[in-house]
């Protein structure tokens, strides 16, 4: 009996000390690190994707032709400039919205979305939710005819984890 | 006593267990609040509002100078402009409010559109917070900026050429070859072509020529760049101006360049870094110089510059040495100054003098000038010598005056200088100038202008600048030499210009006022004998 109740209390603290460990090593290692320094990676990486896309006035020439006419499918333009210049493991989902002057007694100005299509990457947006990490960045650009839309990029790590 | 035993077991466990937990929370908890604190994203935010500011920047200046081009009022532009500058900071405060951002702008117009002096700008100066990343006080002033300068027309009245400057230094580049419109008086002139010759300069070649009228004709030229900016200037425009004359001036100076004298030292040792002073009688300095070698020189400066601090004795000799048929001749001018007298001899014998210079104050000094013009009486083949020496006293300046004809000095001459004293050891001799390339500035300047015909004595020319540090101001008349509208300006107060800008203007009389109107503006700084210059509205 003695020597039963010793191998139960043996078993009992050799438990505690295991998930003690177990624990202590969750919080310590495996999510953090990785996931946070790809987080910050994304983030930079949009700001230069949305730079790169903005300069050369290649936005205006994925939104109007080369009259000033704006194009039908230009979700669909924009969708592929992006999906060019990121990595396959990169999932995206952008949304954009126009900065509207106020009307007649308005003071500030407001954002209307201009995306009737989703503009993504990915069938299924709540694939975000799953992967390693998620970077969102907002990005405005002044059009050649005054308009300043405001991009809000969504960017998921798929190798993240 | 067995079951206490293992109770403590567990317990310690227990604790351990505990230990370990606290310690790894601990560190989680560190780590996540030192990873927040690395990762904002506050020079991506600033970086992307640089951008898009210099974007809108560009763009409200493109507009608007469009705008004005075609014709709008340059105060609803202004207005637009500063619409359009609202707009832009209420979708930055909107797009960036998870940012905390605050941003503030100077008051006042952001865009200037002096067309009279051939710019368009945009200025802005902000300064700005993003309160929630903990990020205040970041200033930065913008400018964007369009210039044209420089418009000139060639002799041959059929090319344009203008400088085309933006900001930072950087040249202007048209937007392409038909981004350039150009309308004399309200006509509207062809062109064949447009190129760039140098970094944001351009050569207009016309269809036809500009007629050569009197005033001369409005030019205005519109332009327009890669950016969309478009900038526009109104100018008289006359034909580049060159300075025809071009005496030739032989310089050495041995006070700042001794290593290119040219001199024979006899008595005493002088290698022109300083003032001669006090030299025994025996004293002198003789320079060889040939001055016609390698020259087509046709009027000859001699300029010497000599600080005396006595009355007393002082003699320069100038010996020309010339080729008569097969055999050298010479002759001797020389200058005596003695109490304050001052006397020209030739070959020994009286020609002038006593003059008196007013030599009262000691460390004055005198100038001394000749030159010799092989064209002052050319039907009799003479040659005339002309011996000017110059005593300042404050402002005023005194000047006595030899001329003198040398016949047939023929193309060769060879020319010696010396100086000394008889009787004193308190004269200096400082700067010794025979002018080969500066502006000898004791000389009447003649300037003579090509590409003005059909001046006459109505127009003026103004020169300023600086000499010694000091101002030079001067007046001259037109006027008109051999066919050739000339000015001559009497630069004798100065020693050597440095540097000075030359305007030829008209004045025209409207009701009781008189107008003022530029024709043309040049600058030089020392006159390159065998150069031209050229002189631009």
């Amino acid at each position: 009996m003695k020597a039963i109740s010793k191998i139960i209390e043996s078993l009992i603290s050799a438990v505690l000390i295991i998930l003690a460990f177990s624990v202590s090593y969750y919080l310590l290692t495996p999510s953090s690190a990785s996931h946070v320094r790809s987080a910050d990676e994304l983030q930079k990486f949009g700001y230069a994707l949305m730079s790169k896309l903005s300069s050369n006035e290649a936005f205006e020439s994925i939104f109007f032709d080369q009259n000033g006419n704006p194009y039908r499918d230009w979700e669909d333009r924009l969708k592929i400039a992006i999906n060019s210049l990121l990595p396959s493991n990169i999932i995206f989902e952008v949304n954009v919205y126009k900065s509207v002057r106020p009307k007649d007694g308005g003071i500030l100005v407001t954002l209307e979305k201009v995306n009737d299509k989703r503009i993504s990457n990915t069938e299924d947006e709540s694939v975000f939710t799953y992967v390693g990490a998620v970077a969102q960045i907002t990005y405005i650009y002044t059009m050649k005819n005054m308009t300043t839309l405001v991009f809000d990029l969504r960017l998921g790590d798929l190798g993240g984890r | 006593m067995a079951k206490k035993k293992g109770q403590v077991i567990i317990v310690t466990a227990l604790i351990l267990a505990l230990l370990m937990l606290a310690i790894s929370t601990n560190l989680h908890i560190t780590s996540i609040t030192y990873q927040s604190l690395y990762y904002d994203d506050t020079k991506e935010v600033i970086d992307n509002i640089n951008q898009d500011l210099n974007r809108i920047l560009q763009r409200i200046l493109a507009e608007s100078s469009q705008q004005y081009y075609k014709g709008s009022s340059i105060e609803t532009l202004y207005r637009q402009a500063q619409d359009n500058l609202s707009y832009w900071l209420q979708s930055i405060i909107v797009a960036y409010s998870s940012k905390g951002i605050q941003i503030n702008v100077a008051k006042g117009n952001i865009i200037n559109l002096d067309w009279k002096n051939g710019i368009s700008q945009v200025n802005l100066s902000i300064s700005l917070n993003l309160v929630y990343l903990n990020f205040y006080n970041w200033n930065k002033n913008y400018i964007q900026y369009l210039k044209i300068s420089d418009i000139i027309l060639a002799p041959n009245r059929q090319e344009i050429q203008f400088k085309l400057s933006r900001e930072n230094g950087l040249p202007g580049e048209i937007f392409n070859s038909t981004s350039c419109w150009l309308y004399l008086d309200s006509t509207k002139i062809d062109y064949t072509s447009i190129e760039s010759t140098d970094a944001g300069t351009y050569i207009i070649e016309l269809k036809n020529q500009i007629p050569n009228v009197l005033p001369p004709p409005q030019i205005t030229l519109y332009v327009k760049d890669k950016r969309g900016f478009y900038v526009s200037v109104q100018t008289s425009l006359t034909t580049s101006i060159i300075l025809k004359e071009r005496p030739a001036f032989f310089y050495t100076d041995f006070s700042t360049n001794p290593s290119s004298k040219s001199m024979t030292l006899y008595g005493i040792n002088w290698d022109g870094s300083s003032m001669l002073c006090g030299q025994n009688s025996t004293g002198s300095v003789v320079i060889n110089k040939n001055l016609r070698e390698n020259s087509n020189a046709t009027r000859l400066w001699f300029l010497q510059k000599i600080y005396v601090n006595s009355t007393d004795t002082f003699f320069n000799n100038i010996s020309i040495y010339y080729k008569h048929g097969n055999e050298f001749r010479v002759i001797n001018y020389c200058l005596q100054l003695y109490k304050g007298q001052l006397y020209i001899f030739k070959n020994n014998v009286q020609k002038s003098g006593p003059s008196n210079i007013n030599i009262s104050v000691t460390k004055e000094w005198l100038t001394l000038l000749f030159y010799i013009d092989e064209f002052s009486n050319k039907s009799k083949n003479y040659n005339l010598l002309n011996l000017t020496v110059y005593s300042p006293s404050g402002l005023k300046i005194n000047s006595t005056n030899f001329g003198d004809d040398v016949t047939n000095l023929g193309k060769r001459i060879n020319l010696t200088l010396s100086f000394g004293y008889k009787n004193s050891k308190n004269v200096c001799i400082d700067d010794l100038i025979v002018s080969e390339s500066k502006i000898a500035s004791y000389c009447p300047l003649n300037v003579t202008f090509e590409g003005l015909t059909g001046m006459n004595e109505s127009y003026y020319v103004n020169i300023s600048g600086r000499y010694n540090g000091a101002l030079i101001k001067l007046d001259g008349q037109f006027m008109i030499v051999q066919g050739a509208p000339t000015a001559t300006v009497n630069f004798t107060k100065y020693p050597i210009i440095e540097n000075a800008t030359v305007i030829v203007y008209f004045k025209q009389q409207q009701g009781d006022k008189i107008n003022i109107i530029e024709v043309a503006r040049g600058s030089f700084d020392y006159v390159v004998a065998g150069d031209y210059y050229s002189f631009v509205k």
